[in-house]
């Protein structure tokens, strides 16, 4: 495998999803790249760092607001 | 709904049947049971707390009056994405009027990118890249996402739905997903690359 085939195939290493073949291929040629070992780590970082911009909670007077919404809508 | 035993495999088949039974504590708990996650969709793509409670509110106003309409095909919980994805793009719409970046675009930034040898911030400590300006160049990456790609990425990275899960809830082929998310990642980051070489140069 070279650098373009990592690049290609790297979500699917990462869900598990390659054949054993295809995996033992990818990683052999990682262990051996130190640019596909920072590329491998920036995709994993930048999942990570998007899944922080998504760090919400509904406020809990929002959740009692819309169930108390709702019920006046419903009885129309 | 159609046939009974498939409703009855979903895991919100029980509560289901009781809402459609005219059972509004039952509709109650549906509620209970989704709403930090629409509401979290709702934020997480308009960025603003009265249009997020705006979509929150029609979107199980509109699960409850067309609950009937539910064939049971899919997954509730997919259903209700579709119906909360919808209903915030339209909010979107609404009040920004569409100004999203072409497809090919999208593509052709993406055929540009090549291994970067330089670049080496993925190696620094997590506190130094979860600053808020790069947290703000995701958002506005995301921000200018096509629909599609950024459905897949939140419905995926977010939410934790596979990729045959996520094709059911977009009606998108599996291999489609699969090359949305890792389009709409690679193109993240990218934007992240840019940035932090910027930033640690």
């Amino acid at each position: 495998m070279n650098c373009k085939e990592v690049v290609h195939h790297i979500h699917e290493y990462l869900d598990g999803e390659l054949l054993p073949e295809a995996m033992e291929r990818f990683e052999r040629h990682v262990s051996s790249c130190a640019a596909c070992q920072r590329f491998l780590q920036s995709y994993r970082k930048t999942i990570r760092l998007f899944q922080k911009t998504w760090d919400i909670d509904l406020p809990p007077e929002h959740g009692r607001k819309l169930w108390r919404s709702l019920e006046r809508k419903l009885q129309h | 709904m159609s046939a009974p035993g498939e409703v009855r495999s979903d895991p919100d088949g029980a509560l289901l049947q009781s809402v459609l039974a005219g059972d509004r504590k039952a509709f109650e708990m549906l509620v209970g049971r989704y709403q930090s996650k629409v509401y979290r969709l709702a934020m997480g793509l308009t960025h603003n707390s009265q249009d997020a409670e705006e979509v929150l509110q029609e979107v199980f106003f509109k699960v409850y009056r067309n609950l009937a309409e539910f064939e049971g095909k899919s997954a509730f919980s997919s259903w209700l994405y579709r119906i909360a994805l919808n209903t915030t793009y339209m909010k979107l719409r609404e009040r920004r009027g569409t100004n999203l970046v072409s497809l090919d675009d999208v593509i052709n930034q993406l055929e540009e990118q090549t291994l970067n040898q330089e670049s080496d911030w993925s190696s620094r400590p997590d506190d130094q890249l979860h600053t808020t300006e790069a947290m703000a160049i995701i958002e506005k990456a995301v921000e200018k996402l096509p629909e599609e790609f950024k459905s897949v990425l939140i419905l995926r990275d977010i939410e934790g739905f596979t990729n045959e899960e996520t094709g059911e809830i977009l009606e998108l082929s599996v291999p489609a997903i699969k090359s949305r998310l890792h389009r709409a990642r690679l193109l993240l980051r990218q934007r992240l690359d840019e940035f932090y070489r910027q930033v640690f140069e």
